[in-house]
């Protein structure tokens, strides 16, 4: 079942007064479940691209649905509301609010959900103590290593249960141990819980546990391959 | 020099920031300029006016006439003495002139008047009261017995040009003199203090009828420049020699400098707490603008900068923008300042409190003082050059490798972090994240919120004092002359004239006793009179009171330091003030004589012995006012059985105008009225609305600044969490949200301040409340001002108190939309870009 559709994506934007055109005609399909990872040197479109799919962003031109909602068509508070309940982000810089702990950074989204206290606190110390930091909930995230953080950044990503989960380089900040730590447990979380996780990536690692690899180069996919495990 | 052209580049990168510290910088200037060219005009005008209109610049006496001030004291017209002054270095012109009292009867009723015999050639050339004239002329060469005077004068003695006044004095032999003079002009100088007491005359008329022939009591002089009349005084003396004395302006009108320098240290004051809250807001940014940048800075000292560039950059970001906040800040301020310089600030609508300040009329003309317009200026520079100091330090300290890694030492406590952990609404995320966030970067907030503390606690604190100060100026003239309300005959209140009176007056007194708010209630009779002692003769506004009810209603009784209060049956006995009795060189148990103008017009006078002194502090009552018992002045006035006022007091001060108000609804259609405390002293609750205002100019400033100061503090906090925010937006937090989070964290700010703001204040004023805060050292300003003693009380008056609080808390909740909206208009996909 496809969660994502894209059809001819074409992204314009001007960097310094100059124009740039990053993707340059995307077609796509992911479906529920996917493990995929687009891959592709620096200025490929990556980023681009996950932004559009996280309604981050919206195409110059060509058309994106999630589900069934086309991104194009939708205002800035509906696409708040799409981000709020059909997307999770992992970034490559962690991106935790620094002044709420752990646990608070999780129950965030639920909180903008107005999901009940009791349930919410319920669902975030579970989700916590699965990507392994239970004891840690109350700390501060400067009070956490790097790969204590970006596990947070998953436990947050995933623990409302969106549809896709974004990870813009998640392993980038991280030692090879670590990272490779962290995409295992996004990889059981995607098996055990059907999550579908979209990487933007250069690391070998994501690549080597990526299900799809897309190969984007100049704005345009080069290969598109499904491994067959 | 290339450091210059970096920090300059460095100042225009962040245009936001740069402008809003600039406008922090331009504001705080432009209004010291401008508040300080206000009351330097103010003292200007007054001196010039004061000086112009009636002194001039010094004045020759024989020497101890200014302290004795007798006819015994005047000096021979010597003509060869008075052309070598005038032919002194400095010297523009001199007059000759006799200066003492009479008593001028007009067609209406008698008043204490000053008498100046001036040369009608010279005057003119030394003093402007000859460019006064509103109706009729000035005097003449030729004129004999003619007389001008003050249009106020002139409208409460009923008298025009063409009338005729008498003048009637004692002589220098002690004799009793009187003349009729011909008013041939009426003047307004627009000073309330010359235009409602003085006359002038021709000289030879002067002489005349003080007995004075071929004398003078002195000469006034105008000189090439005023600020040297010192020293011009000094030269003078050689020629004179020591059997006159030489005094300027400063020593012939100390009660204004005193005034003058009351201005100037209250001006002091404002500037500095203008100052201080513009040095906060400045420090902030600069402070701000080097912590975003930590990552920039560690790049810069692992290129090889040295640390004292590093100081040196920043320093020079601060003097590039304090430059150009000077230059602004001076055009504007300049500009504002000598725009109304030229137009004048109306302030007609408090005419008789500004007439109070000799010199000063109901447009205010603003003036620019280079001295000040300088000191403002290099303060502000170094207050906005010199707070960039710490951050630059600090910075210049940092360890390249963490500062590129962006690490910022968290000075948190932990007990903090824990705080508030739980809790269940969006509102509450948002109240939590919003307080968390102002411990993020104390620095910050103990600025933000130590300016609006300092600002608030200021406020409270002046505005306390300033109603110490009213409060104490009301009750005392409330406790020692004026009651709480007063009945009286319509037009009386003008002119004290005992042609009017109050009818029926029993059947008043016990009706006004029967009213549930009076506690007390005397009837009295006040009239216009002068007092003479074998030397001197003064005015006097002499009070008939009831020996045994006035003591229920006023308090004079509580303060009398020689002798005793006056008794029912006292015959001739008379309480005066202690500055009149000094003026008068009288003993206790003396003989004097009080003359007053009777209802038909014609003179009485009465022999009192002194039996009290009374000393409340204040030169005006202390000087002015004369009782005797209310039978006594029924005889001297040939009023027999009759009352002109009946003096109530009530339970409480604030009940004063609705007892009017209840009490004319009795008197409706009758020739007689109930006038409350505020009615009575108008002059006195100008004052109150004028020193209001002026205070509410300054809290302006201090609001405007302050709100710069909040959204300054709030823009940063928003563009050093930029990737934050861009964080939560992706998350599908809405951006009305992200404006909720902001205006809390104000709100939040905002308390602090406030609370912390008003307990210093309250500290201050209960401190000082408690002791009073002496102003002896301005004894001569405090003195003319009704009612006012020398050491004041801070008071505490919420009511007066909460609004400004009030506003100033919603002040900073607006100044944080700004910083809001710009946080919730951020690009997702930008703002997690952002570095």
């Amino acid at each position: 079942m496809s969660i994502v559709c894209i059809e001819h994506v074409i992204k314009d934007y001007r960097q310094n007064g100059i124009a740039v055109q990053a993707l340059r005609g995307i077609d796509m399909i992911i479906d529920k479940g996917e493990f995929m990872a687009l891959v592709g040197p620096s200025g490929s479109g990556k980023t681009t691209l996950l932004n559009l799919i996280g309604g981050l962003d919206t195409p110059s031109s060509g058309r994106i649905w999630i589900g069934k909602q086309e991104i194009g068509k939708l205002s800035k508070r509906e696409l708040s509301t799409l981000r709020l309940w059909k997307v999770g982000f992992v970034f490559q810089e962690y991106n935790l609010i620094p002044v709420l702990s752990a646990l608070e950074n999780v129950e965030y989204v639920m909180l903008l959900q107005k999901i009940p206290d009791e349930e919410r606190r319920k669902r975030s110390m579970a989700v916590l103590a699965e990507v392994g930091l239970k004891g840690l909930e109350h700390r501060r995230p400067q009070e956490l290593s790097g790969g204590q953080q970006q596990r947070v950044a998953v436990a947050r990503a995933i623990v409302s249960e969106p549809t896709i989960v974004l990870a813009d380089e998640p392993t980038a900040n991280l030692d090879s141990t670590t990272g490779g730590a962290l995409l295992d447990l996004m990889r059981d979380l995607n098996e055990r819980h059907q999550v579908t996780f979209i990487f933007s990536t250069h690391d070998p690692m994501v690549m080597k546990r990526a299900k799809r690899l897309v190969q984007l180069k100049d704005g345009q996919i080069v290969n598109d391959k499904t491994k067959t495990s | 020099m290339k450091l210059l052209k970096l920090a300059y580049r460095n100042v225009w990168r962040n245009k936001r920031r740069s402008l809003i510290t600039l406008s922090a910088i331009t504001v705080g200037l432009a209004a010291l300029i401008f508040v300080w060219g206000f009351i330097d005009g103010m003292n200007e005008q007054t001196i010039e006016n004061s000086t112009s209109y009636l002194t001039g610049h010094i004045k020759i006496h024989k020497a101890g006439f200014h302290d004795e001030k007798t006819l015994h004291m005047s000096t021979a017209h010597d003509l060869v003495l008075q052309q070598r002054l005038a032919s002194s270095a400095d010297v523009i012109a001199i007059a000759p002139r006799i200066e003492d009292k009479a008593m001028l009867s007009g067609t209406d009723e008698a008043r204490g008047v000053k008498v100046i015999g001036v040369d009608p050639r010279l005057e003119p050339k030394v003093t402007t009261i000859a460019k006064a004239i509103i109706d009729g002329r000035y005097l003449q060469v030729n004129d004999v017995n003619r007389i001008i005077l003050g249009d106020k004068l002139a409208g409460r003695a009923g008298l025009k040009v063409g009338d005729e006044a008498v003048l009637v004095t004692q002589a220098r032999d002690g004799s009793l003199a009187a003349d009729r003079f011909q008013v041939v002009g009426l003047f307004d100088s627009g000073i309330d203090m010359i235009d409602a007491s003085h006359v002038f005359i021709p000289l030879s008329a002067a002489q005349e009828l003080y007995s004075l022939w071929g004398q003078i009591t002195e000469w006034a002089l105008r000189v090439s420049n005023r600020q040297r009349a010192d020293g011009i005084a000094g030269q003078l003396r050689t020629v004179t020699g020591t059997d006159f004395e030489v005094l300027a302006w400063k020593q012939l009108l100390p009660e204004m400098v005193q005034m003058i320098r009351f201005h100037e240290v209250m001006s002091y004051i404002i500037v500095f707490i203008v100052f201080v809250i513009v040095t906060v807001g400045v420090a902030n940014t600069i402070l701000m603008a080097v912590k975003e940048r930590t990552r920039e800075f560690g790049i810069i000292l692992a290129l090889g900068t040295s640390q004292l560039q590093v100081i040196q950059l920043v320093l020079f970001e601060s003097l590039i923008l304090g430059a150009i906040g000077l230059l602004l800040g001076n055009l504007i301020g300049l500009f504002i300042t000598s725009y109304f310089g030229n137009t004048g600030i109306d302030l007609t609508e408090y005419t008789l409190a500004m007439e109070t300040m000799p010199g000063l009329s109901g447009n205010v003309y603003p003036l620019i003082r280079l001295d000040h317009v300088l000191l403002v200026s290099v303060v502000t520079f170094s207050i906005s050059v010199l707070p960039a100091l710490y951050p630059a330090w600090q910075v210049s300290r940092l360890q390249p490798v963490e500062a590129i890694r962006g690490v910022v030492r968290s000075t948190i406590h932990k007990t903090w972090r824990q705080a508030a952990s739980a809790g269940s609404s969006t509102h509450l995320l948002f109240w939590r994240i919003a307080f968390r966030n102002i411990w993020r970067n104390p620095w910050r907030s103990v600025l933000t919120s130590g300016a609006t503390a300092f600002g608030l606690a200021a406020f409270v604190f002046l505005y306390s004092f300033i109603d110490g100060f009213f409060e104490q100026m009301i009750d005392n003239s409330i406790d020692f002359s004026t009651a709480h309300v007063q009945i009286e005959p319509r037009g009386y209140r003008d002119d004290l004239s005992p042609a009017l009176y109050l009818l029926q007056s029993e059947k008043l007194l016990s009706q006004a006793q029967q009213h549930p708010s009076v506690i007390a209630a005397a009837p009295r009779i006040q009239v216009e009179a002068m007092i003479s002692s074998p030397t001197k003769t003064e005015p006097l506004i002499l009070t008939g009171v009831d020996a045994s009810l006035e003591p229920q209603v006023t308090k004079l009784q509580t303060v009398i330091i020689e002798g005793k209060y006056l008794k029912d049956n006292d015959e001739t006995n008379i309480l005066l003030g202690r500055k009149l009795v000094a003026e008068l060189d009288l003993r206790l148990g003396e003989k004097m004589v009080v003359t007053t103008q009777l209802a038909d017009g014609s003179l009485g006078s009465g022999a009192y012995r002194l039996t009290g002194i009374y000393q409340t502090d204040n030169e005006i009552f202390d000087r002015a006012f004369g009782y005797i018992g209310l039978r006594q002045a029924q005889s001297l006035l040939s009023m027999q059985g009759k009352v002109s006022t009946i003096a109530l007091r009530l339970q409480k001060r604030e009940l004063s105008q609705d007892t009017a108000f209840d009490l004319n609804k009795d008197l409706a259609g009758s020739n007689t009225q109930a006038q409350s405390w505020q009615e009575i002293m108008p002059v006195l609750v100008q004052m109150i609305d004028v020193t209001r205002l002026m205070f509410y100019v300054v809290l302006a400033i201090v609001f405007i600044v302050v709100a710069i100061g909040v959204t300054n503090t709030l823009f940063m906090s928003v563009m050093e969490r930029t990737r934050e925010f861009g964080v939560m937006l992706a998350m599908g937090t809405e951006p009305r949200l992200i404006v909720r989070m902001v205006v809390y964290e104000s709100i939040a700010l905002g308390l602090i301040g406030i609370v912390l703001g008003m307990l210093l204040g309250i500290l201050l004023v209960s401190y000082y409340g408690a002791g009073g805060i002496n102003l002896s050292g301005f004894a001569g300003a405090t003195s003319t001002i009704p009612g006012l003693t020398d050491v004041i009380y801070p008071v505490l008056i919420i009511d007066h108190l909460w609004l400004p609080t009030v506003v100033l808390f919603i002040t900073g909740v607006i100044a944080a939309f700004y910083p809001a909206a710009r946080g919730a208009r951020l690009s997702p996909v930008a703002a997690i870009r952002h570095a």
